[in-house]
């Protein structure tokens, strides 16, 4: 499809778009004063919001999918629900940025915050629906760049710096080696649309040793941008050291966006996926490949989680663990396997939220982040009270356990590997064992807050007004995590709709 | 009228529940409002239980088979995944029904000592009631595992938050055993859900075309090795003596007359229906299972200094009984078996019951440190007497009847690893006299000269399960005619392979 009629499908990026360089002309006009951060943020999350609503007002598409700006993007229901699990994210991500103290009281660069915020949210957007080598390049290094300098936005101690280097380094690393992937494949194919490359492979029977650099250096990118073993080093550093909104954030959006864009260039370029046949396995059996990988990364997540003190740090390898088990539904190469991702992440994002913010908000009271200024939180009036059970509820839903929403998502995840058929019976095997592992360091943190009867600390200090917007979004996201976990035909039906992409 | 009638199971399975989300919205310090609603909200799944015994026909026989099944109530769920709300008893369930409906109230009685926390420990109780009435009324694969892990967290918090010195170790202890038994389940109920067409969670459904299952033998396995975890048995005991210890009464009480019978309750409705043939292969080493149990367990009672402890390794020596019994694959067995779970919850909770009464009073469980208080507390004793009495199998007690039809039933098949097994009688025997003598006889230790009698709430947990032990020990029938239908008929579907 041509520039101009594209654009019509294009309104949500567009406007975001747009509405970031208003932001940005427009704060030169305002005055610094202290309401000016929660103005920022409000106006941020109108913004996206918006945007929602014109993801939603989308025109039918007629066919599967639909390849925008001469084939540089592809509209069609997997990019549509990650797009919009990206949004609700970045919402969630200022809201919980306004909550957390460290960025709430940034009063000179709020602007700066919530415009690096919504760049991002616009990056993950066209990442998710790239359709060209070059698309897939640009938006992932957008989205690379605000990470790194939100990860070094506030300037809590030398962690921050360490963490935002780090990630630059490995960040730079990481895209060098994929771009290089990606240059051998142009060499090999001569093109860089994604759907043009997987039936030329089919079509002239490429295969050798350079086509399996390439896909190396290319997963060892995508590996990168998803934290999968053996790429994942950078996560728990980065994740301790950032603003803690931006912790959650970067375990929710950016990793959805990468796991559609490791679908797309799975299915579309080494099949099946659409307009393309199933590569003879001989070519490239990466089920296999993403399931050892998938295997290797739940595995040496949970087990590193073990010993850890920091919460942050916990969840950052516990957000490792999860990256396993939905590569679990990728390796399945079925319609229901997306399904499955899909649901997976949304439930995650909700209970991921939940956790992370309850992290903030005891920062925010004892300005601590280690796992024994939680001890005894459970009995801190109503309250800790009330803290300490959304904590609950999110761990042992990230743990996988009924009535709560995380079980049925690893139910998705399971069913869709078990479909798959005996040859990865053994996965689903290593998966529930490292639900067990994991239930020991999610319910360490349980037992800091509800069995140590020792109450450490000064009681909380008492609600205000202002605190009534965090307390109301977390009871909401405990309430979803639990209907979830009894009633998801809903989300099982907007799920469902991934399946279209192999149409 | 109608409406109870139609949904009995349903009112039994959420009631607890209703109430619990009830006191949640209580203020925290009305302790006696808290109290007196758990005990209300766990009384009426105990008069619906009587409607339910006395709606119940004992003809109807089949087994996991809708001709079986009584007081049905499906809907569908999930529609997607074919998952309904699907429930139902028969003769397997309809005693586990009652007994769960009538320990829970005597758990809210015997919870008055909880001074701390106590609108979240009766919120956590009753949902832990809800999860256990799930478990046996559900005949959908799906929902029986939702009901199963429900139960889990109740129980972590129950003991992690108001057991012993080491509850911390012990709850997390029970939480990761059990874990690991239920995920093991959790993979053969997708694995029988992918490989039914249509796929269906359904229990009667994959009862009925179970051939369809492969890998049978490793099916099994996972099952039993997950039920074996919470029953338990040797070598996955280690977990219950540890919990039990830290446990609060009230709590010990139902994981010993509730909890663990789930175990057996799960092998014997979906092991003995999914899988009839590898079953019957497997009897013998149930068997020799059944009996290590017993054996093991009654040496390990044998040597224990706390009293708590002694009636922890006692269950599980009483459920190897239960084992044997389901390994003879005989109509005697069978009964047996099931009589024994029933029994043995009621014996064990009034052990368990009558241990916390007196470390209630005396703030340890050490057998030395007691010696002849019979002379002070007579009717305490008069009670532990018919409770010890019971457990080691005295005739005219209850647990007597049960424990000679599970030897009868096996030792025709197995007549060496039965007479093995029936000198467990003689250690139990041994055990519970020994420790009588050591508490109650002998001479009085000055110390509990003044030590009070049993007070008329204690009396009032104490005497319905005293009467039950005695009445069914004369007269099992009732409980007895309830099963027999639907255990032949599954001892006669497993007979066939």
């Amino acid at each position: 499809m041509g520039n101009l009629e594209s654009l019509a499908y294009f309104a949500p990026e567009g406007f975001l778009s747009l509405f970031i360089i208003v932001l940005l002309f427009g704060s030169l006009f305002l005055k610094s004063e202290r309401n000016v951060p929660a103005l920022y943020y409000s106006l941020g999350i109108a913004g996206l919001l918006v945007t929602i609503v014109l993801e939603f007002m989308h025109p039918p598409l007629t066919c599967g999918g639909l390849e925008l700006f001469l084939g540089l993007i592809r509209t069609d229901d997997l990019g549509h629900l990650f797009k919009l699990l990206c949004l609700v994210s970045a919402i969630l991500f200022l809201i919980l940025s306004l909550t957390a103290r460290e960025t709430a009281t940034r009063f000179h660069d709020a602007m700066e915050y919530v415009v690096l915020a919504l760049t991002l949210t616009v990056g993950l957007m066209l990442l998710a629906t790239s359709n060209n080598i070059l698309m897939l390049y640009l938006s992932m290094e957008l989205v690379s760049f605000t990470s790194y300098l939100l990860t070094g936005f506030v300037d809590r101690d030398e962690k921050t710096t360490e963490a935002a280097v780090k990630y630059l380094l490995y960040g730079a690393v990481a895209s060098g080696v994929m771009i290089f992937g990606f240059s051998l494949l142009y060499g090999l194919t001569g093109s860089l649309d994604l759907s043009l490359i997987g039936p030329f492979l089919v079509q002239n029977h490429v295969s050798g040793s350079m086509l399996f650099i390439s896909i190396a250096f290319i997963m060892a990118g995508l590996g990168f941008k998803i934290a999968v073993f053996p790429f994942h080093l950078w996560s728990p550093d980065v994740y301790e050291g950032a603003p803690t909104a931006f912790s959650a954030f970067l375990s929710v959006g950016p990793k959805a966006a990468g796991f559609a864009i490791l679908i797309r260039v799975l299915y579309q370029v080494f099949g099946p996926g659409p307009g393309t046949a199933m590569l003879p396995l001989s070519h490239f059996d990466w089920t296999f490949v993403i399931a050892v990988i998938s295997a290797l990364t739940m595995t040496v997540g949970n087990l590193a989680a073990l010993p850890q003190r920091n919460v942050k740090r916990l969840l950052a390898y516990s957000s490792i663990a999860h990256a396993g088990y939905l590569l679990m539904a990728v390796a399945s190469q079925s319609g229901f396997g997306f399904t499955a991702v899909y649901f997976y992440f949304v439930v995650y994002l909700i209970m991921n939220f939940s956790a992370f913010l309850v992290v903030i908000l005891v920062a925010n009271e004892y300005y601590t982040e280690r796992l024994d200024g939680y001890e005894g939180l459970g009995w801190k009036g109503a309250q800790g009270a009330f803290l300490a059970s959304a904590m609950t509820i999110a761990l042992f839903s990230l743990a996988g356990i009924p009535p709560f929403g995380g079980f049925v998502g690893k139910v998705y995840l399971l069913l869709a590997i078990l479909k798959k058929g005996s040859g990865l019976y053994w996965l689903a095997v290593v998966a529930v064992i490292n639900t067990v592992i994991s239930l020991a360091y999610y319910a360490r943190i349980v037992k800091m807050m509800f069995l140590s009867r020792r109450v450490r600390g000064a009681q909380l200090s008492p609600m205000t007004t202002f605190r009534y917007v965090p307390y109301t979004v977390l009871a909401g996201l405990s309430a979803l995590t639990i209907i979830l976990g009894i009633y998801w035909t809903p989300l099982d039906k907007l799920s469902r709709m991934a399946e279209n992409f192999l149409n | 009228m109608d409406f109870i009638r139609q949904h009995i199971l349903t009112l039994i399975t959420f009631t607890p529940l209703l109430g619990g989300l009830l006191i949640l919205v209580m203020p925290r310090d009305r302790h006696a409002l808290i109290r007196w609603t758990a005990l209300f909200f766990t009384t009426v799944p105990l008069l619906l239980a009587v409607l339910l015994y006395a709606g119940f026909d004992n003809a109807a026989s089949g087994f996991n088979a809708s001709s079986g099944l009584q007081f049905v109530e499906k809907y569908p769920w999930i529609q997607d995944f074919n998952i309904s709300y699907f429930l139902g008893i028969d003769g397997l369930s309809m005693p586990m029904v009652l007994l769960c409906a009538l320990i829970c109230p005597i758990c809210v009685l015997a919870s008055r000592g909880i001074e701390k926390g106590v609108k979240g420990y009766h919120f956590l109780f009753l949902l832990l009631e809800t999860g256990m009435m799930g478990v046996f009324v559900s005949l959908d694969f799906f929902l029986f595992f939702v009901f199963w892990e429900v139960m889990l967290l109740p129980m972590y918090f129950l003991i992690g938050i108001w057991g012993g010195p080491r509850k911390e170790y012990a709850a997390i202890k029970f939480f990761i055993y059990t874990l690991v038994g239920s995920v093991l389940m959790l993979l053969v109920i997708m694995y029988a859900y992918l490989i039914s067409t249509p796929h269906t969670f359904d229990l009667t459904q994959l009862a009925a075309n179970n051939k369809i299952l492969g890998y049978r033998t490793a099916l099994w396995w996972l099952l039993f090795i997950g039920f074996a975890i919470k029953i338990p048995l040797f070598p996955f005991h280690t977990w219950l003596p540890d919990a039990h210890v830290e446990a609060p009464t009230a709590i010990s009480v139902v994981l010993a007359g509730i909890l663990l019978k789930m175990g057996t309750y799960g092998i014997l409705r979906i092991n003995y229906s999914l899988l009839p043939d590898v079953t019957l292969s497997m009897s013998l080493f149930m068997a020799i299972i059944g009996t290590v149990n017993i054996i093991y367990g009654a040496l390990c009672a044998m040597a224990q200094k706390d009293l708590k402890k002694l009636v922890a390794y006692s269950s599980i020596s009483h459920m190897g009984y239960v084992m044997l019994g389901m390994a003879s694959m005989t109509p005697e067995g069978l009964n047996g078996a099931v009589l024994q779970m029933f029994n043995h919850g009621v014996v064990t909770a009034m052990l368990f019951l009558l241990v916390g009464v007196i470390y209630d009073r005396a703030h340890h469980r050490e057998i030395e440190g007691f010696g002849g208080i019979a002379t002070v507390v007579p009717s305490y004793s008069f009670v532990a007497f018919l409770a010890f009495f019971a457990a080691l199998g005295l005739p005219g007690l209850n647990s007597f009847i049960s424990e000679a039809l599970v030897l009868l039933g096996a030792f025709k098949q197995f007549p060496v690893i039965t007479a093995i097994a029936a000198s467990g009688v003689i250690i139990t025997a041994a055990y519970c006299l020994w420790t009588l003598q050591r508490v109650f006889l002998g001479t009085l230790n000055n110390k509990y000269a003044l030590l009070p009698d049993l007070s008329s709430r204690e009396i009032l947990s104490l005497a319905p399960l005293g009467a039950l032990v005695v009445a069914l020990g004369v007269y099992p029938n009732p409980l007895l005619n309830l099963m027999k239908a639907t255990l032949g008929a599954m001892n006669a579907l497993v007979l066939a392979g």
